[in-house]
Parts: structure tokens; C-alpha cells; sequence
């Protein structure tokens, strides 16, 4: 095969790779977010992380197609949320405190009824969006020609890790949640109401995947089997940053990312693949991760 | 059930299975792939249900299987016409690959393992995906005619039909092929190992690592080496599924190792009921029912599947079949046989048994122990003292193996043993009471001591996966003299669960002493009980005492006091003083340790009887 | 019974041959066959999910029609469904099924080309007729050919043949970048079209192969844009070629360069809505153009889907259709349900059905030989006609079948001869 893949072929391509790296790697970290919370706040292994993301992207895709994107981004996150709440009440409460396996397991089974509903009432069919004109142009960066939309979204993506991280770290609210994970007894005894407090951050995980489901789907279309393609490399990323980390989320998103996409520059076919690699290897070595505690998850 | 009773009603059962699901639309080739895939499920069973493992990766030995098992028949051995070598082929590769997987996997728990087992199925997958010139890529292996199954002189060809007899409703006979019985069979030993893994030597200590992993770590079992015994005989099971499968179907493609495939095994084994010997073919039964015959009424088949599962597990935890009632597996009838005491059957040391070496453990910042000399002589009976926070238990703990030493050494018996795994270090003679007793409380008292006996005679890890642990009477006699020694006898037959806070701790101890330690660690024996309960401890403990080293460490000044040889004080993570208990007594230090007015009251305490006060 | 009088043993004796005889008889004695099974194993669940459902549409058409017209051969044609979830395994699975248990005399359907050929193997095994609908890659007619597979869909070697010589006199000697899926499909369509392409001076700037299933093209796509080609191909089926082109629109490739997608389909024209626009493809069949060529067969087929399903065949559709009303066809030519009879009787013969007359299916391996269309989308607003959706492409060339087909000389398939 013929071709210019010479030193400076792959030079001249590394800024536009980093670049996409970058975005598909806060894409990564706006997918991941939501379950590294809910992992770290509440000790639950999410299997449905995925059905958060998949019924977000076909609600916004729904209400967008009427009222425009926004509408679409604002009512999402917030028909995912109801979700979340009905299906803690509804299952999950019990679950909380049980071993992580029949936690993975009901999410799992939850994920995959949500995915055949889905796949019932929309079909199979490939779905995109409909984007709004000024936003399917691209911007001249230079070194390449950058579809606006995703640059828009990385902004996105960036703010809402500053929200929430906002909300965790600094307002009341955020603060009784974080204690009463630790010691719920004594919250508890202090007057916090923690049953509340672990539906609110469950509800909220879900949320930021429907919101992530909505604003991704202009990008990656979205079909059924969307939920599950994207739960397993959420896995991967917080695995990498540290189950339970939000800044392991934010830092192995950002790798997961580009560590894809430069696999992309040099070997293509091995794109998919180097994700499971790089998660196999941080398993065996650290299997906290970079910013994970270190439980005892070791024999 | 008697097991000759056993077997046959559940060989008239295979027999009446593919005629009997006629009348609801199935068929004999249907019965067949559900027992064939039925014999991956129990594999999944295995490493589920009983070693408590959820692998996420079961597909690439599936996939793996039946590629192996094609491929010797198609190109690598074309000229050997017995289905045997494929089979044995297959089984063999795969079981080497689940044994070197498992031993590097299953280091990990929970999530982290099910996330490794899957990132290992996608490498395999990649690989067979890949590997075009071997494995024709996605284009897969098709037209593979499967070699007879030879015994000895004769040879059948498995796709013969059954003659002919017209049944009704029920079909004919002539639909089923050989392939049936033979599956049938196959399954028929499959169950018949199965059941006698469960209940072998090898099955009751993987169950109790999974009632109580850290209790059968710190009794001698080496539950990593379990796992990985258990990964490795699933993995080979679920190959031998996918190469009979793939036989069965004479074709293979790469879907046999995607994500769905691990997923399905997960599927009818929680579905069927995990931890029970028919469930997963009931699971599987159930499924592949809907994938193959409701599939074509409706396209909402596959919603069917999720809401039975959503269902089962929120509902019936233990799957449609473990939600029968059914008898503990271990209800054992404590035979009593001898009523003197044993011998000793350790040898005593003489000297220093223990000793450790600028001991220190940290937990990021914070020093929990600091640099600790330390020794005792055998025989002693040492009490370890200090207020709250001093780092008693942490000593304790990093003496057991509990937790690894940050910096230091270890002696025991002159041996370094700073790295030593837990288990290794009951094996040589260190055993530790918990401060929260930690104890099988599902089993009988009797079978919790007779456990720890039983590591004590096998070692730490026994791959007998057929015999009972019956037969080694010197387990029975150590348990029964543990449980005489703690004054157990009267609650033997107890479920361990229901018994007393004081009764528990005195169990946990009993436990620690099955193992025929010769330093034995107990952590607050007396902590929470009454006053007759203190005083039996106390004596008990004297009476250990003069067989074994002891180390204790307790806040009943009373107890410690009066039966101590000598108290080492820890404070703040370091030794504040050594001596006789009248030094202890005596020392400014120690009472300014102990907050508040405590020194006139461990000087008025004195006879054991008088009220016992525990520090704040 | 011999005498009169019997004798005990003769009486036992005989009652029991009798009884023997009497079962045996009933499989013997077959009452004369009102109805005859076919198996349709497509995909209703998985990735492929809509061209599934659209070809069990096209059968329950023709077969309809069929039994109103008396059946096949006087009678009656009755179907069993399976999905085979776009998977080989349960493709397998319900072939066996269908055949063993719902006595179906003959498979088709197809969703990726593993399944069909997978399905191939085993229909050969089974002695059953498979009439593989949708399978484009070259092997169902090439290395994994068999005698009693028959496959009309155009093939892999055909569209890149017929795409590449469309595209030579404008882009002959251009610059030429893919993208294509890492598996042996998107393998076989660069290998066809660079093997066309490059002795005419085309220059391959480079080839990415993508892992099935990805979700952003990006990279592929940076790189595609940072090479500044004429023409940028994307070898990709299904939801990754929507994907991967209206990602492609997004970073302004569907403005700059020529793009081609080897094969689509109205539901993945669908996906991509107005990106499709000035994008070049092939297809075995088009039904905007043979209704607006005024194709017979094709305006009835047509107008028949139509009014029964409200919207128009796409092109797996019509082979579905094509593929029955054939099948019917040659067991009547041959008289007989037997295998060996009908595929005699079909090697080689000539038909007119909704496409060019003179359409005919190969004796060495078994491909429908029939033209293969080269078509260009067409921007929304310029649809015209009821389905504006439906209506997404101008055929630029229609190529006639046999100068696109691989000749024997070059082909890997060795028939059986039974």
C-alpha cells in the first residue's frame, strides 16, 4: 500500500490527534462521572450507568426533534433522574448495602430490560440529531478543520465537572452527602437524613449520564445498543482514574481518550482493543487505579 | 437422597426431556444445545454459586473450546476419526489457559475481578477476531462434520437418528439423534462430579472461604490457591461446553466470544439458581426456550429475558430453584467419640517464641505502631495493654499477617516471618482470636471447629476434589477437644449464628485453637460479657496457658492483673513500659496514660470475682 | 395371517407384525403434502435489526401473494421465523431448528456476510436450498461458496468494480484516502477497488481500518482531512457508516471531498439524512428508478409494498421478494421438492424479474448475476415524490452484471458436486 506515513505524516497529524484525544477524552469523563460518584458516594457497582446515558440520548432526541437541542438538553437529564428515583424506591435500596456482585447483577438486569424497551418503542434504527445550523459548521484551528459542535460540547463538559464539582465540595448539601457515606449512623444521630441524601446522589449520577446521553448524540448517534457500548469503557476509565475518584475520573478520561486515539495514528485496528489492555494492566499493578483508595481489594 | 436414587430419576428425567418439551413448541436439538450449554452454566455455577466469583469473561473459554475442538478436527489432527481428541484437546487448552488467567486474576474481588475476567474475554477475542489465517476471522468455521464417538472397536456416528416410533404429541423418536444420549450423559457425570465436589474435601473449604474468607485465611486455608482451583475447573468445563456445542452445531464464529456470551452464562445460572446443582440447567433451559421458540412469536423475547432476570434477582435471590427450601448442606451430626483430652501434637518451644524488630505500621501519616521491640518466651502468658488508639489490635493484626509490617521484623520460633502470607503463618503455629468474633455463622458450631481442625491436618490448600473430609478421623478428635477445652460441647449442633455474644467469642476462640497453635493471639476475649462468662474465660485461659504461648490483649484490669506472667503497655504506638504486672501496677508513666484516677483502682483490684471495669 | 386357524404362536406372531406394520405404515402411508415450510433467519434484534424487518416484510408479501395464486407446485407456502440477532451462532441455531423440527425445505434470509455464510455451511450440510438475501461480502460466492447456496445481492468485487470505474474518468488519477471496517468485508471491498483502481493511476494515500462497531471516527477522520484527498472512501455498513459519515460532515469532508460508501441502503441513507447528499454508493436495486423506468415487475412489487406497509422496499427487500418468487419458480421448472432437481434446473437460467432482463444466476458459483447500480445522493431539498426519505439517490450508471462479476479464473469457489 502506497502512502505518505513518514515521520512527518504522524508529526503533522499529532496536534489534530491530541486535540481529538482531548475531546473524545472529556467525552470519556462526562460518561464516567456520574458513575464514579455513585460508586464513591454510595458504594454501588452501577451496571445501568449505561441505560442513564441511552435513555437520556432518546429523550433528548425526542424533545429536540420538537422543541430544539436545548429543550432536549434541559428535559434529559431530568426524565433520567425521575428514572433514577423510581427505580431506587422501586429496587435498588435494598441493594445498597449488599455485596457488590448482586449490586452488578440487578444493574445489569435493569440495563438490559431498559435497552429492549428502548429498542421496541424506537426500533433499531441508527438515530442522530438534528443540530442547529450555526453549530454543523466546523472552525478553522489551523492545524485542522474542527467540527464547532464538538468543541461546544468539551466546553460543556468542562463546566458541568465544575458544577459538580462545585456542588460536592462546597455547598451543605454536597458536605452532608460526603459524611454520611462515611458514617451514616452518625449523620444520622446529627439529624442528616441519609436515605435522602443517597437517592439525590444516585439521581444526580444518572443525570449527568442522561445530560452526557443528550449532548453526545449529535456526535455518536445513538441506537439501543448505545447504552451498553458505552458502559464498558466508563468501566475502563474509572478503573484507571480509581473507582470512586472524581478526579481519577477526570484524569482517566482524558488518557482513555488519548491513548485511543493516538492507537488511531499509529494502529488503527487496535483502537478498540488498547482500552481493555491499559485496564488489564492497571488491574494487575494498581488495581486502585491512580487516585483510588486502597481498599483492601486484594487477596 | 441416596445417591444410586439420585442418579436414576435424573436419568429418566434426560431421557423424558426432549420428548416431554414437545407439547410447547421445543424439540430435540433444542434439548441438546440446552444441555450443552447447560454444562458451561454449571461451570459458571461453580465459580459463582460456590466460590462466590462473578466472571465477566466466561466467553473466551467458551469461544476458545469450540475453536480448538473444530480446529483439531478440520486441520489439525483431520486424520484421527474419534471425537475423543477434540474433546480432550479442547479441555486441555483450556484449562491451562483458565488456570494461568486464574492465577492472575483472582488476586482481585468483585468488581475488579469481573472487570479483568472481561478485558481478558476481549483480548481473546481480538486474537481469534485477528487471526484470519487460523481462525478465518469473522467468516468463522462452518461444515465441520463431527468424528464419531469411538469406544473401544465400535464407532457412532452421533447425527444417526433414533428408529422411528411415533409418540403423539410428543413427536418421534427418529428427530433425536445420538447426540442426545451422549450429551445426556456427559451431563449425567458433569452433575454426579459436581455434586461430589460440593460436598468433597476440596468443595466444603471453598464454601467456607466464601461464608467467611478472612476467618479461613486466619485458620490456615490458602483461599487464594481455592479460587484458583475453582476458576480453573470452570474455565475447563465451559470449554468442554463450547467444544461439544461447536461440534454439535459443526460450526464456530467469533460471537462465541463476545460480551453477550459471558452475559448468557451469567443469565441462566442467576436466572436457574446459583449455588444449586440444577439451577443453571433450568436457567439455561429457560432462556434458550425463549430465544429459540418464543423468538419467533415476538420480538419482545429478549425483553421477556431481562424482566425474568430484573425479577429473579430482586425477588428470589437465589434463583427459581434455590428459592426451595432445601436442608443445609452441611448438617452434620457431630459423632462424639473420645472424651479425654489429646496430647500435645505440637512440639513446645523452648525459649524466645516470638520477637519483633522495630516494628512499624503506617496508614499514610499516621504511625499506628512505631518502632516496637517486642518479645516473649514460650510459654508466657504476655498481656498487652493501653488506652484506645494505642495500637493494640494493629499489632496484633500485623503479627497474624493480617497486615503487612511497614517497616521491621518479625521471629517466630527464630524464623523470620515479616512477609509471610496468614495462612502460612497458622500453619507454623500462629493462631488469633478476633475481637469481633469472626465465625460461620451458618454453620454448626461443631463444623466451625471442626473447619479449622481440618486446615490443621490438610494444610493450606488440598485439591481433593472427590473425597470427603470424613474420612480423616484426626479432624473430628482436634475438633471435639477444642470444643471440650472452651466447654462448647452442650451448643455443638447449634447454627453458630444464633448463639450468644459471649458464646461467639468463646467459638471464635475455640476456632483459633483447633489449629493447634503454638502462640495463640486473642484480641479483648472477654470484651462485652457477663461476670460468670469472665470467669470462665479466665479460667480457661489459665488452662491454655500452660500448654501454648499466650498473648492477650484486654481492658478488664482485673483479668489481666491477676493472670498475666508480664504486660507490655503500647501507647500511642509505642511501648511505654515492660514488667511484671506489679510493675505495671506501680509505673507513674502507665497510669498517666490512663486517663483519670485509674491507678487507685488497679492497685485496690485484686481476686478475680470482684467487678470488672473496662476503660472508656 | 396364514390359515384359518391359527395357531397361538402365529396369532401373537401376527398381531404383532400387524401392530409393527401399522406404525411403521403411518410414516410410510405420508398423506399427500398440502403445505411446504420455509425457514426465514434474519436479523429482528442486533445491528442489522431494521434490514431484518424489512425483508420479513418482502417475504410475507410474496409469499401472500403466492398462496393466493395457488401456491407452489398446488401448494400451500407456510414460513417459521427466527432472529438470528446479527450473530452467526444463533443463525446456525435456527437453520437447524427450521430444518429439523419445522421441516422447512429451504433457509433464506442473511443479515452480515458471517451469517450468511455460516448459515451456507450448514444448509449444505443439511442438503437444504439457502437463498442468501442479504450478504455482500465475496465470499457466500467465493471461498465459502457451496451447491446449495444461491446468492443474488450483489457482491463485494461487483460494487467496487462498478463504483471504481463510474468514479475513474473524473477521479482516475487522483488522490484516494478510506476509512474502512477491520473485517474481511471492508477487506474485500478496498482490495476490489484499489485492484481497479491503482493501475489506472489512482494514488492510496492511505487505508484506516477501523475496528467494527466504533462509535467516533474523529482520528480517521482528522487524518483523512489533514491528506487533502479527492476522494475519501468509507467502507462501512450499517450504524458505523452513519456514524462515520455525519461525523465526516461534521469536519467538512462532505464539502470538500468526494465520498463514497461502497453499499447502502434507504435506512442508513435515512440515518444520515441530508449528509447523504453527493455521497456515491451502489446497489443492487433502487426502487425510485425502476418505478420511474417503468420497470413492470418492479412498479407492481412496488406499489404493492407500498400500500401494504406504507413505505417502499429498500434493496434487501426486493431480493428477499425476488429470492422466493425465484425459488418457486425453479421447483416448479424442476417438478420436484429435490434439491439436486431444482438446483439443476436453476444453474444457468435466465429471468426477468424486477431489474434489467436477462438477469441470471451462475452454474460455477452460484451468484445472481444482475446489474449493479452506481448511485449519487441527493440533497433533501431536491427529493421529490410521496417518500422523501426513501427517495435519497440519482443513479449515475447502471452496470451490467457480468462486467462487474469476478470471472471464474480469478475466483477461489469449488462447487461440490452434490
Amino acid at each position: 500500500m502506497s502512502g505518505d506515513t513518514t515521520i512527518d505524516a504522524f508529526l503533522s497529524q499529532l496536534p489534530g490527534t491530541l486535540l481529538d484525544g482531548l475531546i473524545r477524552g472529556l467525552a470519556y469523563v462526562g460518561i464516567a462521572l456520574g458513575l464514579t460518584i455513585v460508586f464513591g458516594m454510595l458504594r454501588l457497582v452501577n451496571f445501568a450507568h449505561g441505560a442513564f446515558y441511552l435513555i437520556g440520548a432518546y429523550v433528548g432526541l425526542v424533545v429536540s426533534d420538537r422543541l430544539g437541542l436545548v429543550a432536549g438538553l434541559v428535559v434529559a437529564p431530568i426524565a433520567v433522574a425521575i428514572f433514577a428515583i423510581v427505580i431506587d424506591y422501586a429496587l435498588l435500596r435494598r441493594f445498597y448495602d449488599r455485596n457488590p456482585t448482586s449490586q452488578i447483577l440487578i444493574t445489569f438486569g435493569i440495563a438490559l430490560v431498559v435497552q429492549e424497551a428502548l429498542r421496541l418503542i424506537f426500533t433499531g434504527t441508527t438515530r442522530s440529531y438534528i443540530v442547529p445550523g450555526w453549530l454543523q459548521t466546523s472552525l478553522n484551528l489551523g492545524f485542522t478543520q474542527y467540527p464547532t459542535y464538538r468543541i461546544v460540547f468539551a466546553i460543556g463538559i468542562v463546566i458541568l465537572v465544575c458544577v459538580v464539582w462545585f456542588f460536592i465540595e462546597r455547598t451543605n448539601y454536597g458536605l452532608i452527602v460526603r459524611a454520611g457515606i462515611r458514617d451514616r449512623i452518625m449523620v444520622q444521630l446529627l439529624g442528616g437524613n441519609v436515605r435522602q441524601a443517597s437517592t439525590v446522589i444516585f439521581a444526580l449520577g444518572g443525570a449527568i449520564a442522561g445530560l452526557v446521553g443528550a449532548g453526545a448524540s449529535p456526535i455518536y448517534s445513538v441506537d439501543p445498543n448505545t447504552g451498553f457500548n458505552f458502559l464498558v469503557p466508563s468501566f475502563v476509565v474509572i478503573v484507571i482514574g480509581g473507582l470512586g475518584s472524581f478526579w481519577g475520573a477526570v484524569v482517566g478520561g482524558l488518557l482513555v481518550g488519548e491513548l485511543q486515539s493516538l492507537t488511531t495514528l499509529i494502529s488503527a485496528p487496535a483502537s478498540d482493543i488498547v482500552i481493555y489492555v491499559a485496564m488489564a494492566l492497571v488491574l494487575l499493578v494498581r488495581p486502585s487505579g491512580l487516585f483510588g483508595e486502597s481498599e483492601i481489594i486484594r487477596g | 437422597m441416596k445417591d444410586w436414587a439420585f442418579y436414576l430419576l435424573t436419568a429418566v428425567g434426560l431421557a423424558l426431556f426432549p420428548l416431554a418439551i414437545h407439547p410447547i413448541g421445543g424439540y430435540s436439538g433444542l434439548a441438546t444445545e440446552i444441555l450443552l450449554l447447560g454444562i458451561g452454566a454449571m461451570g459458571f455455577n461453580l465459580l459463582l454459586g460456590y466460590a462466590g466469583l462473578l466472571s465477566y469473561g466466561q466467553a473466551m473459554f467458551y469461544g476458545v473450546g469450540s475453536y480448538v475442538a473444530l480446529l483439531t478436527v478440520s486441520r489439525f489432527f483431520p486424520q484421527v476419526h474419534s471425537i475423543w481428541l477434540a474433546l480432550l484437546l479442547a479441555v486441555i487448552f483450556v484449562g491451562l489457559m483458565a488456570l494461568v488467567i486464574g492465577i492472575v486474576t483472582v488476586r482481585l474481588y468483585g468488581i475488579y475481578f469481573a472487570l479483568l475476567t472481561l478485558a481478558f474475554a476481549q483480548m481473546f477475542y481480538f486474537i481469534v477476531f485477528q487471526w484470519r489465517s487460523l481462525t478465518r476471522g469473522d467468516d468463522g468455521l462452518q461444515g465441520i462434520t463431527s468424528p464419531p464417538l469411538t469406544l473401544g472397536p465400535w464407532s457412532l456416528d452421533l447425527t444417526t437418528r433414533l428408529p422411528s416410533l411415533n409418540l403423539g404429541p410428543f413427536g418421534n423418536l427418529n428427530e433425536v439423534t445420538y447426540w442426545y444420549p451422549f450429551a445426556a450423559i456427559v451431563i449425567l457425570l458433569i452433575l454426579a462430579f459436581v455434586r461430589t465436589l460440593i460436598s468433597s474435601q476440596y468443595g466444603e473449604v471453598l464454601a467456607a472461604i466464601r461464608e467467611n474468607e478472612e476467618r479461613s485465611v486466619f485458620i490456615g486455608f490458602d483461599s487464594k490457591r481455592y479460587r484458583i482451583a475453582a476458576f480453573t475447573l470452570a474455565g475447563a468445563l465451559t470449554g468442554l461446553s463450547g467444544a461439544l456445542y461447536g461440534l454439535h452445531q459443526t460450526s464456530t464464529a467469533v460471537d462465541t466470544l463476545d460480551v453477550d456470551t459471558s452475559g448468557s452464562f451469567v443469565i441462566f445460572t442467576v436466572v436457574g439458581g446459583v449455588k444449586t446443582l440444577f439451577g443453571p440447567l433450568l436457567g439455561t433451559g429457560i432462556i434458550e426456550y425463549l430465544q429459540n421458540v418464543i423468538s419467533g412469536k415476538t420480538d419482545a423475547w429478549r425483553l421477556i429475558e431481562g424482566l425474568i432476570f430484573v425479577a429473579v434477582i430482586a425477588f428470589m435471590p437465589r434463583g427459581l430453584l434455590g428459592s426451595v427450601p432445601r436442608v443445609s448442606e452441611f448438617a452434620y451430626q457431630p459423632r462424639f467419640r473420645r472424651t479425654e483430652p489429646l496430647t500435645e501434637p505440637r512440639r513446645v518451644s523452648e525459649g524466645i517464641i516470638l520477637e519483633t524488630k522495630g516494628l512499624s505500621r503506617y496508614f499514610g501519616a499516621f504511625a499506628a505502631n512505631s518502632k516496637i521491640d517486642f518479645s516473649v518466651r514460650a510459654g508466657e502468658l504476655r498481656a498487652v495493654i493501653g488506652p484506645n488508639g494505642a495500637g493494640k489490635t494493629t499489632f496484633f493484626n500485623v503479627l497474624a499477617g493480617l497486615r503487612a509490617a511497614s517497616e521491621g521484623q518479625i521471629f517466630f520460633k527464630g524464623q523470620e516471618i515479616t512477609r509471610m502470607p496468614g495462612a502460612q503463618r497458622v500453619a507454623s503455629g500462629v493462631a488469633k482470636a478476633f475481637q469481633t468474633a469472626s465465625i460461620y455463622p451458618d454453620e454448626s458450631v461443631f463444623e466451625n471447629v471442626r473447619l479449622a481442625a481440618l486446615a490443621r491436618v490438610q494444610g493450606m490448600f488440598a485439591p481433593e476434589f472427590l473425597r470427603r473430609s470424613g474420612r480423616l478421623g484426626r479432624v473430628d478428635d482436634i475438633a471435639h477437644d477444642a470444643l471440650e477445652q472452651l466447654d462448647l460441647r452442650d451448643v455443638a449442633a447449634l447454627r453458630a449464628g444464633s448463639l450468644s455474644h459471649g458464646d461467639k467469642k468463646r467459638l471464635d476462640i475455640a476456632v483459633a485453637l483447633a489449629t493447634q497453635p503454638e502462640l495463640l493471639l486473642l484480641d479483648e476475649p472477654v470484651a462485652g460479657m457477663s461476670i460468670e462468662e469472665v470467669q470462665k474465660t479466665d479460667r480457661l485461659i489459665r488452662a491454655l496457658a500452660k500448654k501454648m504461648t499466650v498473648l492477650i490483649i484486654e481492658h478488664d484490669m482485673d483479668l489481666i492483673m491477676g493472670i498475666s506472667d508480664s504486660i507490655t503497655v503500647l501507647h500511642q504506638g509505642k511501648v511505654l513500659a515492660e514488667g511484671t504486672p506489679a510493675e505495671i501496677r506501680a509505673n507513674r508513666l502507665v497510669q498517666e496514660a490512663y486517663l483519670g484516677g485509674y491507678a487507685e483502682e488497679a492497685r485496690g483490684a485484686s481476686a478475680p470475682g470482684a467487678s470488672a471495669e473496662t476503660t472508656p | 395371517m396364514k390359515s384359518a386357524h391359527p395357531t397361538r404362536g402365529q396369532f401373537i406372531g401376527g398381531t404383532v407384525a400387524g401392530a409393527a406394520a401399522t406404525l411403521a405404515s403411518i410414516n410410510v402411508i405420508a398423506a399427500p403434502q398440502k403445505e411446504v415450510v420455509i425457514g426465514l433467519d434474519v436479523p429482528l434484534t442486533g445491528p442489522y435489526s431494521d434490514q431484518g424487518t424489512d425483508q420479513v416484510r418482502a417475504y410475507k408479501l410474496a409469499i401472500d401473494e403466492i398462496n393466493a395464486h395457488g401456491g407452489v407446485m398446488g401448494m400451500q407456502l407456510k414460513y417459521t421465523i427466527g432472529d438470528d440477532q446479527t450473530k452467526p451462532g444463533p443463525a446456525v441455531d435456527n437453520a437447524t431448528r427450521m430444518i429439523d423440527r419445522d421441516g422447512a425445505i429451504m433457509i433464506t434470509g442473511g443479515s452480515s456476510t458471517g451469517t450468511a455464510v455460516a448459515v451456507s455451511g450448514l444448509c449444505q450440510q443439511k442438503k437444504t436450498i439457502f437463498m442468501a438475501t442479504l450478504t455482500h461480502g465475496d465470499e457466500t460466492t467465493n471461498q465459502s461458496c457451496h451447491y446449495h447456496t444461491f446468492r443474488r445481492y450483489n457482491n463485494a468485487h461487483m460494487s467496487a468494480r462498478a463504483m471504481a470505474q463510474t468514479l475513474l474518468s473524473k477521479y482516475g488519477t487522483g488522490r484516494w484516502f478510506h476509512i474502512t471496517a477491520d473485517y474481511t468485508w471492508g477487506h474485500s471491498v478496498y482490495d476490489n477497488l484499489v485492484a481497479v483502481l491503482e493501475p489506472k493511476g489512482a494514488k492510496t494515500i492511505k487505508n484506516v481500518l477501523m475496528p467494527l462497531g466504533t462509535a467516533d471516527f474523529a482520528p480517521a477522520l482528522q487524518q483523512a482531512q489533514a491528506a487533502h484527498p479527492d476522494v475519501l472512501v468509507i467502507t462501512e455498513f450499517g450504524k458505523d457508516m452513519v456514524n462515520a459519515l455525519n461525523q465526516a460532515a461534521q469536519f467538512g469532508l462532505t464539502k470538500t471531498t468526494k465520498i463514497l460508501v461502497p453499499l447502502a441502503d434507504e435506512y442508513m441513507a435515512k440515518g444520515t439524512g441530508d449528509n447523504f447528499a453527493n455521497v456515491v454508493t451502489t446497489a443492487p436495486f433502487y426502487w425510485k428508478y425502476y418505478v420511474d423506468k417503468g420497470q413492470p415487475n418492479a412498479r407492481k412489487f412496488v406499489a404493492a409494498f407500498i400500500k401494504r406497509y406504507g413505505v417502499p422496499p429498500s434493496n434487501g427487500a426486493e431480493t428477499a421478494y425476488t429470492n422466493i418468487y425465484q425459488w418457486k419458480d425453479g421447483i416448479e421448472r424442476a417438478g420436484s421438492l429435490d434439491p439436486a432437481k431444482f438446483i439443476a434446473k436453476m444453474e444457468g437460467y435466465k429471468f426477468t424479474a424486477t431489474k434489467e432482463p436477462g438477469e441470471y444466476w451462475r452454474t460455477w458459483d452460484h451468484q445472481g448475476v444482475n446489474s449493479c447500480l452506481v448511485m449519487e445522493g441527493v440533497p433533501m431539498s431536491e427529493r421529490t415524490g410521496d417518500f422523501p426519505a426513501f427517495a435519497f439517490a440519482k443513479v449515475l450508471e447502471v452496470h451490467n452484471g457480468e462486467s462487474v462479476s469476478i470471472p471464474q479464473s480469478e475466483s477461489k469457489c469449488k462447487i461440490e458436486t452434490a
